[in-house]
Parts: C-alpha cells; sequence; structure tokens
C-alpha cells in the first residue's frame, strides 16, 4: 500500500496541470512502515522527452533528487508521472519501464475532472494494481492538540506542555532525540517558557508523540484554552521570592491545563514585586507579596525603612510608622533591611486579571492586592474561569469580556464566591 | 565611639557598592565605627538588606542630600 496525504494529491494535480498538454513527472520520497510505503516529499522532474505520451527524467536529475531523499533519511518509494488526456491505466510504454518491483509506479490522469490516479507495481514482470490511501490532514485538530501548521506543507511544529518554565535532563535527552532525529535539529524557545520543535513531518507525528510520551513530555495546547502556566523561580531558590512558584505553577497546570475557554488563557506567576515575570501580561496573574506589620516594641524611629521604600509608602511620624497599604508593592524590603526587627512580614498573592500583550497591549489590573490563602486564591481562579465562561462571546479575549461588562461585575462575582464559601 | 573612617561608595552601582565596601571592612578592626556615604533609594534597600544578611546592624541613618543617604555600622 501508498500513502498520500491530501495535500500531496493537490500539489501533484496542480503540477501535471502546469505540464499539460506534456506528461509531468517526478519520484516520491518517504518511509516504508510494516511494508506500508508512506509519502513524505514528493520531487517534482522535467520530462526531457517533452512528450504528451512519454516521460524521461535526465540522470542527473534522478540522482540530485536522490541526494535530497537522503538528506532527509527518506528512500525512493517510487515515481509519479501525468497522462495528460488518456485513463490513469499504464500504456505499453509504461510497463517497459515498470522495472523494479520495489517501487510504486503511480499515474495521474487529467482525462476525468476531477483528475482520476492509480498505482501499479510490478512482480515477475507482471504489472498489477497498487492501493493507495490518501490522508486527510485535520488541521483544527491538530493545532488544538499543539501541533501547528508550518509554512511549508506537511510539516509541522509541534509544541510541548512545560510548567513553569523547567523541565529535566531526561525530558531534555527526549527533546534532543526527537529534534535530530524527526525534525531539523533545532527547538525553538517561545516567548512564553516554552519549547518548539520544528520541521516534524506529518508522517512522523504518532512516532513522535510516542517517543516524546516515554520522556515524560506531553503536547502543549493552543487554541481557545488554558495555555502554558508560566513561572520564575520563586522564592526556593530565588532569595528574594516571597512566595514558591513552582509547585504553583504545577497545581495550576493540573487544574486547569487545557480547558476551553471563550479564548486563550493565560495564568503567570512571579515571586515577588521585581516582576521578572511580568505577572500583568497575563489574563490571570499572581505576584508574590509581602505585607509589612509593624511592630511597634521593636521600633527605634531610625528612619531607615521611610528612606528605602520604592514607592514611598512609609511614614513616620513622632516615633509612629504607618503603611500606606493602597500604595504599597509588598517588595518586603522593609521588613528585609529594618535593623531592628520591626517589621512582621505576612507573604501573600497580589492578582491581576485581564492583561494581554498579543496585538493590543492592555496590562492586568489589581483587583486582589493581598491573599494569603492558597486555597481561598484557587476558588477565586475557579470563579474567574467560570466567569469567563459565562459572560465572554466565543474569540473575545478576558480583557475584552471585561471591558464590555465591567471589571466591577467581576469584583462582584468573586465576592459572592466568597460568601458563598465561608467569607472573608 | 566615633566614626573613623567614612567610606564613600557614591560613585558606584549595585552589585559593586557591597563588594567595595566588603573589601574596605576588611582592612578594618573589630568595633570600628564607619560611616558609607551611599547615592539612591535601591542601592540603600539593597545595601542594608545585604548588611542585615550579613549581620550587620545599620545603627543610625541621615539623610545628607537628594537620595544621598550615611549610614554608621560597627564592623564585626
Ligand atoms: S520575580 Fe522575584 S522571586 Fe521571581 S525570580 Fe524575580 S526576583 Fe526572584
Ligand atoms: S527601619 Fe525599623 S526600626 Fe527603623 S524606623 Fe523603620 S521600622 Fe523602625
Ligand atoms: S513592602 Fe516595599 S513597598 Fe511596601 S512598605 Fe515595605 S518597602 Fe514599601
Amino acid at each position: 500500500m501508498l500513502v498520500f496525504f491530501e495535500f500531496q494529491i493537490e500539489k501533484i494535480v496542480k503540477f501535471c496541470r502546469e505540464q499539460y498538454p506534456i506528461e509531468a513527472c517526478g519520484l516520491l520520497g518517504g518511509k516504508i512502515e510494516n511494508g506500508v510505503k508512506i509519502v513524505k516529499s514528493v520531487y517534482f522532474a522535467r520530462n526531457i522527452a517533452q512528450s504528451e505520451s512519454r516521460f524521461d527524467i535526465e540522470a542527473k536529475e534522478q540522482y540530485e533528487i536522490i541526494k535530497k531523499m537522503r538528506a532527509k533519511n527518506e528512500v525512493l518509494l517510487g515515481n509519479f508521472h501525468s497522462h495528460p488526456k488518456t485513463p490513469a491505466r499504464p500504456s505499453a510504454e509504461d510497463r517497459e519501464l515498470m522495472l523494479d518491483p520495489n517501487l510504486v509506479y503511480v499515474i495521474f490522469s487529467l482525462k476525468d475532472n476531477p483528475p482520476t490516479f492509480k498505482g501499479f507495481k510490478v512482480s515477475r514482470g507482471e504489472v498489477s494494481e497498487e492501493e493507495i490511501t490518501v490522508k486527510k490532514v485535520d488541521y483544527k485538530t491538530l493545532k488544538s492538540g499543539g501541533i501547528m501548521r508550518q509554512t511549508e506543507d506537511g510539516y509541522f511544529a509541534v509544541r510541548l506542555k512545560i510548567t513553569g518554565g523547567n523541565l529535566s535532563i531526561e525530558q531534555l535527552k527526549g527533546l534532543e532525540e526527537v529534534a535530530s532525529r524527526y525534525g531539523n535539529g533545532t527547538l525553538h524557545l517561545t516567548a512564553r517558557q516554552g519549547v518548539e520543535i520544528p520541521y516534524i513531518h506529518i508522517a512522523d507525528l504518532e512516532e513522535v508523540i510516542e517517543k516524546l510520551k516515554s520522556y515524560g513530555l506531553e503536547l502543549g495546547a493552543c487554541g481557545p484554552r488554558v495555555r502554558t502556566v508560566t513561572a520564575c523561580q520563586g522564592r526556593s531558590i530565588c532569595p528574594n521570592g516571597c512566595i514558591e512558584t513552582q509547585e504553583l505553577a504545577r497545581e495550576i497546570a493540573a487544574r486547569y491545563y487545557g480547558q476551553t475557554l471563550p479564548h486563550k488563557f493565560k495564568f503567570g506567576i512571579t515571586g515577588c514585586a521585581n516582576n521578572c515575570l511580568k505577572a500583568e501580561e497575563n489574563d490571570l496573574g499572581i505576584k508574590g507579596v509581602c505585607r509589612p506589620l509593624w511592630l511597634k516594641d521593636n521600633c527605634t524611629a531610625c528612619g531607615l525603612c521611610t528612606k528605602i521604600c520604592p514607592v514611598n509608602a512609609i511614614t513616620l511620624n513622632q516615633q509612629e510608622i504607618s503603611v500606606d497599604y493602597e500604595v504599597c508593592i509588598g517588595c518586603g524590603d522593609c521588613v528585609k533591611a529594618c535593623p531592628f526587627e520591626a517589621y512582621k512580614g505576612e507573604y501573600g498573592y497580589s492578582l491581576s486579571f485581564g492583561g494581554s500583550f498579543g496585538r493590543k497591549i492592555n496590562i492586568g489590573k489589581k483587583l486582589i492586592p493581598f491573599i494569603s490563602s492558597k486555597e481561598k486564591m484557587f476558588t477565586i481562579f475557579d470563579k474567574t474561569l467560570e466567569f469567563y465562561r459565562k459572560e465572554g462571546k466565543t474569540g473575545e479575549r478576558f480583557y475584552k469580556t471585561l471591558e464590555r461588562v465591567g471589571f466591577a461585575k467581576l469584583e462582584q462575582y468573586l465576592r459572592e464566591g466568597e460568601r458563598e464559601n465561608g467569607g472573608n | 565611639m566615633e566614626v573613623i573612617k567614612t567610606i564613600d561608595l557614591r560613585e558606584y552601582v549595585c552589585p559593586m557598592t557591597y563588594v567595595i565596601l566588603q573589601a574596605e571592612i576588611a582592612y578594618l578592626n573589630s568595633g570600628d565605627k564607619i560611616a558609607v556615604i551611599l547615592a539612591g533609594k535601591n542601592t540603600l534597600a539593597d545595601v542594608t538588606k545585604s548588611l542585615k544578611m550579613d549581620g550587620y546592624r545599620v545603627e543610625k541613618i541621615e539623610e545628607e542630600g537628594e537620595e544621598i543617604y550615611k549610614i554608621i555600622i560597627t564592623v564585626k
């Protein structure tokens, strides 16, 4: 059996029509799996006979094509030629040229519209028909599963599910193997901590997916769903971190990744006010923050904290410190620098909603400045996605929905959710 | 106890500010009181956080001018 993909047939038919009334011809390269020949590349050639009933490819050109096949790890599967005015049946002359029992000879007839095609093989001098299967390519379904069509027909960039930008060495080995064996030996790092493997041929997709799985790598999500959860290193690695980010990223991914919504939806987690991960770019941005609680008894009124606060949120007035929490960005510098331990830092999350950094830029709005309970935060996430599903129109980014219905509506929805969950 | 040395770090930027300060401190004796001059809020925050992490206590802070700070510490 010989397997074509739909776009290859379209390409060949177009070429045959262009050559009309001369016979068009070319070679087919690909791979053989359990006796099934799968076409990966179609190589057009010049018919040096320039005849309406006969074709011939120059030896030099054949050699050039075989070289190209070798470079792509393909084997010669057979050839094709067109019959501009006669049916897809081998002529006496064609039969004389069908000599190799390992090859399939495909004839495209332009006599009918749409054109027809048949495959032939030869065994001990006998020519018989070879079954041809044409596979459809469902680009949309592939894309939703993280497999994106490339400019070049038949090739795809495979996007992986990576959470918090972390990969194990074992996974890297899998990437290395797949990219060098099936791709073009490169990997692409996406803007959101993802990895894509370009130049994967459609004929290799199933194998590639299996291989990746064996290394603990899953395919990513595209389209209108919850995307890769990004995160910086966070508290366990970065000394500035106010929160643990990597575990949180995995928890969020486990709970929401790939869920369908009106449009794409991105979570991003940054460990502190330094904002290395740019929380406000995301539909839902999470930032680790510190809330400084002043301990009067320890304070010597030295004034250091008032001078280092980057947003001047601290004032010292007659031995009394006051922190303006509306202004405070939660960087925690006052807590870390106070020489007399006169602050207790309470750590938590600050949440921003409706960020987007695509064609239109929108900075996420900080609706929840401080929340310390992770559990309650997850209730907020649940409610937010529920709200978007309910209020968002198909194809509408979250910020657009928020602009249309008003941020206040989401705030109210979240408050109601809080009450249902026992308040505060 | 009197300040025996003033180290002016205004021309440095982080992280060099703290590196130079550490190098200066290495030549001093335990118990020496020193003044350090720093420029900019960020530098002040970074240096004071680092000092605290290394076990120093800022004893006094004065604003010498627009975002120019003088801090007093005692060498360990
Ligand atoms: S955002 Fe904060 S915690 Fe995260 S890497 Fe940057 S400095 Fe570290
Ligand atoms: S730095 Fe600490 S001791 Fe000094 S004024 Fe601020 S809270 Fe008080
Ligand atoms: S946490 Fe940062 S922003 Fe908030 S008061 Fe302290 S120094 Fe200022």
